[in-house]
């Protein structure tokens, strides 16, 4: 092994020298695994939405009917708004809690900083299902804040809060809970690449913190803002657990219809129609967004 | 920039719908190609087995719930000890089972009702049991067990047996007149419902109760009739709680006061009043409705004999004499001692009343030949 | 005078943390706090302190073959991701090729795919395999494992891609010239210094695939994992408190790993940097 005799490494080169099998190698394997188990599957589902396989043996026949029946004002595409709205209520009210928090932690804090993000993200990752079982305990007619108010006497007994739990506001309350951390992540990072100088630049010039906030900071967020959306209304959209546990009939939504297809009702095409439409609307807005952030990045530079 | 930045700016969306559509394409015409299942043979001994016995159950009936007594050997501990416990998979409801059994979930036994043998059959997924294996049979309630029969061959051995009718609360519901299935729809009591999610019996009770007619009698059941009964049902839906799926669901929302009206069997009957609450198991006007559940074989089994001796232990007088006091349901071993069992019991289940699966009392469970289009409606009801 | 923030802001700001750890925390606390409470249901008012759920889970089989399987489908999900996610890190971060823009977003897409379409898709998948003749392929722990790499795979590489655009590409290039073969400097040189986040991505894919359920309930067959098992569980309203005082100690020893996990990258990192920066060609020099 020869030493080196420079001190500095040599100037960086454009093209590596090495040879075609080495990318192959590296790529080929994590990008098959994604096709054939994540791509496929959906392929598949396609199949069935359309007939071409059914769940029946023997009873394939191509055709569209099962996706006809489902734009034609079907009760799935009323419960596919429905989960929409939700969606964006749930979106919007983690995006308005998480921000000042975000703000908090990238501007104010510099110290500590990442302590604090972790501790604030760290739930996240840590148990899904556990916090909606946390939902449910607390939530119930004679869960701990109902229970609770008995005792405090705030409300007689055997008179509970019947919206808090197996309602749409149940499902929106649980939802946050469980997204709001996730949302903060991308928020904070994009406050914490804000330029300060920029800020300063504006206050010299005489703007108040507010416009400067309005001005400056709040546009180039955006980016970490609508990614934070992006992250939250998603999964959302497509939510099957949390109705299933808390929803009751009130918060029964897309996913859970999916889901039911496939199970009890054995209607794998409507189910695969569903699920189909779901990705394809998933896809359009990720389309829609992509675009949207890369304009405003443009642009605020 | 970084390769995130450049990772996020993409279009996500171009390069996946042509692969997206490529694959479809491929995939369909690779996939289409069927395969055929292999089966299972009742030929060897109990020790050549495995022994991983798999039941697809109903919530509460595993090992150790099921038989279970305070300070003596269970009902099953049996059969436990001398092989080893069975794994349990739950099942909700008899369609959902199938549906586990068609996206192809493999069990040894099953534990459908007696209405759904003629679509595990045709599934081709259980095979016939050979009752001389099974030292308790004879002793099973003969027409029941004729019942369960298809082309002569014993696919089912009938078990359990029991009614399925609303209960409520004494203390909180006052029904409107003679007691009627139309409590399920009654707007005095919004949010305090709750039905079972399962599409024949919920159409069945609009049958009874508002279509006036006999819901087992499929020629009833035209187009209109049935768009007309999903109406309804979508309207009532927002007095409904919620839709329980287990039996077990359902009695903690009554235990916790959640709801005070619901389908329930016999055991959520017991659940209540093991929590101490005023129900009432109704006896409604338009009578109730009926059931009898026992297994089936499955067609692949590599256990076959163990199956057997489960099943075994499960129709036997030890059993019976169990599942009376503890889910209030009748056992089809006619050989079990009902004189020891609470009178009162007795009474709300007519245990002593041969007759009292019959029309017009209650209305026994039947084999659905349109039940997607039950469940197809169901889903709209759900979905609305 | 600060920029960003006028004071009084600050204390609103402060505010608005303390009532959003509040909320975040509040109900696993809750939890914590009934898991001691002597009563079935989880109900105010309190009574008596007992540790009596705690020690009745512990004594529980099917418990603990339960997180034996999840603890077993982590493991392996987590460093086949790992594996793949490095390889796919590398790719990106370090090669050029043809359509990676689309392998990148392909890579990525299953972090915005909800979960309940891709569980289903997934027993789909393995239904129509199973079906194809003389192909057996019953869901199991296994099928499961499959499903976790997928969506564990965009999480690894998210934390990799950052770590490994920051360790300097001079470095590999000089050993490369020096004759060193790929396999030799990813070991001697970008191996240690990605280690920390290799690890970091681990814990987090291996927590994170241990508490998953939706795929779990789909495409896991028979095998029950610890979520499925304390879902399994709720059925019956007197084994609650066993259930929370479990779900309290997942939270508690998750929270922990991740936590400590994180805190520990950061802190092994920021040292690699500085000992590398102090003496490169020592490094170069192996």
């Amino acid at each position: 092994m020869t030493e080196t005799t420079a001190d500095t490494p040599a100037p960086p080169r454009k093209g590596w020298r090495r040879p075609r099998l080495g990318t192959a190698g590296l790529v080929l394997p994590p990008t098959l695994w994604l096709v054939v188990f994540f791509l496929v599957p959906v392929g598949i589902s396609a199949a069935y939405s359309v007939g071409a396989l059914s769940f029946f043996p023997g009873e394939a026949a191509l055709s569209l009917d099962g996706w006809r029946d489902f734009l034609d004002g079907s009760a799935y595409l009323s419960l596919f708004w429905k989960s929409v709205k939700i969606a964006l209520i749930v979106s919007v009210a983690s995006i308005l809690l998480a921000y000042p928090v975000a703000y908090y932690i990238a501007l104010c804090a510099p110290k500590r900083k990442y302590v604090l993000l972790l501790l604030i993200i760290a739930p996240y990752f840590v148990s899904y299902f556990l916090r909606i079982l946390a939902m449910k305990v607390i939530l119930g007619d004679q869960g701990v804040i109902n229970s609770f108010a008995y005792w405090t006497g705030l409300r007689p007994q055997d008179d509970p809060i019947p919206e808090l739990l197996y309602s749409q506001t149940t499902v929106v309350i649980t939802l946050v809970f469980v997204f709001v951390p996730l949302v903060a992540l991308p928020i904070f990072v994009s406050l914490e690449n804000l330029d300060r100088r920029l800020l300063e630049a504006a206050t010299d010039l005489g703007a108040s913190r507010f416009t400067a906030f309005r001005r400056i900071t709040l546009p180039l967020s955006l980016p970490g803002v609508l990614a934070a959306f992006v992250f939250v209304f998603v999964p959302t959209l497509g939510e099957y657990f949390t109705p299933l546990l808390v929803g009751g009939t009130d918060g029964f939504l897309f996913g859970n219809s999916i889901a039911d297809l496939y199970g009890a009702s054995q209607d794998w095409q409507t189910g695969s129609v569903l699920s189909l439409f779901l990705l394809f609307m998933i896809a359009v807005l990720m389309a829609a967004f992509a675009r949207f952030i890369s304009l405003r990045s443009v642009a605020a530079n | 920039m970084s390769e995130l930045d450049r990772l996020f700016n993409r279009r996500l969306s171009r390069g996946q719908f042509v692969k997206l559509g490529a694959v479809a394409a491929g995939t369909s015409f690779l996939a289409a190609c069927g395969g055929s299942e292999s089966s299972g043979s009742a030929a060897g001994s109990i020790e050549d087995e495995p022994g991983n016995l798999s039941v697809l159950e109903w919530a509460g009936y595993e090992y150790p719930a099921y038989g279970k007594v305070e300070g003596a050997p269970g009902v099953l501990d049996q059969y436990v000890e001398a092989y080893s416990k069975p794994t349990y998979t739950f099942l909700t409801s008899d369609d959902q089972a199938l549906g586990k059994a068609r996206a192809g979930s493999k069990f040894d036994l099953v534990h459908p009702c007696v209405s759904y043998v003629q679509d595990w059959v045709d599934l081709g997924y259980v095979q016939p049991f050979d009752t001389s294996l099974l030292t308790n049979f004879d002793k099973l309630n003969p027409s029941l067990v004729a019942n369960s029969q298809i082309d002569g061959k014993q696919y089912f051995i009938p078990v359990d047996w029991g009614f399925s009718s609303v209960m409520y609360r004494a203390d909180k519901v006052e029904p409107d007149g003679e007691v009627s299935w139309n409590l399920f729809y009654d707007d005095r009591y919004k949010g305090k419902i709750s039905w079972w999610d399962s599409p024949i019996e919920n159409f069945l009770i609009w049958g009874y109760t508002i279509g006036q007619f006999d819901a087992y009698d499929w020629d009833n059941w035209t187009d209109p009739v049935l768009e007309d009964a999903k109406k309804f049902l979508i309207e009532k839906k927002k007095l409904v709680r919620n839709m329980w799926s287990s039996q077990t669901d359902f009695d903690t929302d009554v235990a916790n006061g959640n709801v005070w009206i619901g389908y329930a069997w016999g055991g959520s009957f017991k659940a209540a009043k093991d929590a101490k609450l005023d129900v009432v198991y109704a006896d409604p006007k338009e009578g109730r409705l009926s059931w009898n559940c026992g297994f089936v074989l499955g067609q692949d089994t590599a256990n076959y004999h163990h199956a057997h001796a489960y099943v075994d232990q499960w129709i036997s007088a030890e059993s019976a004499g169990w599942i009376i006091p503890n889910y209030y349901y009748g056992h089809t071993n006619t050989e079990v001692d009902t004189s020891g069992v609470d009178p009162e019991l007795v009474k709300v289940f007519k245990l002593d009343d041969p007759t009292a699966l019959d029309e017009p009392k209650a209305h026994i469970e039947r084999y659905v030949p349109e039940r997607r289009k039950f469940a197809k409606a169901w889903d709209e009801v759900k979905a609305a | 005078m600060d920029i960003a923030v006028s004071p009084r802001g600050k204390w609103a700001l402060r505010v608005m943390l303390a009532l959003f750890v509040g909320f975040l925390y509040a109900p696993l606390l809750l939890l914590v706090v009934f898991s001691f409470n002597d009563n079935n249901l989880p109900v105010f008012p309190l009574e008596g302190f007992t540790t009596r759920a705690y020690e009745q889970f512990l004594d529980n089989p099917e418990l603990r073959n339960s997180v034996l399987t999840s603890s077993k489908v982590a493991l392996v999900a987590s460093v086949i991701s790992i594996v793949l996610g490095l390889l796919a890190a590398i790719a990106l971060v370090r090669k050029r090729f043809a359509g990676k823009g689309v392998v990148s977003a392909l890579l990525l897409s299953p972090l915005v795919i909800p979960y309940i379409v891709f569980a289903i898709a997934l027993l789909i998948l393995f239904v129509q395999i199973d079906k194809l003749p003389g192909i057996a392929l019953p869901q199991s722990m296994w099928t499961l494992v499959i499903g976790h790499v997928v969506i564990l795979l965009p999480y690894v590489i998210l934390v990799l891609i950052p770590r490994l655009e920051r360790i300097d590409v001079r470095l590999e290039e000089a050993a490369y010239d020096l004759g060193t073969s790929a396999f030799r400097t990813f070991r001697s040189i970008t191996l240690p210094l990605i280690w920390p986040a290799m690890l970091s991505a681990f814990l987090v894919s291996f927590v994170f695939s241990f508490d998953e359920i939706i795929l779990a309930s789909f495409v896991a067959g028979n095998a029950t994992t610890f979520p499925l098992y304390l879902f399994s569980q709720l059925r019956f309203p007197v084994l609650l408190p066993q259930v929370i005082a479990v779900a309290v100690i997942v939270f508690t020893v998750s929270m922990l790993v991740i936590l400590a996990t994180e805190v520990g990258r950061r802190f092994l990192e920021r040292k690699l940097d500085i000992e590398l920066a102090a003496a490169p060609p020592e490094a170069l020099a192996e």
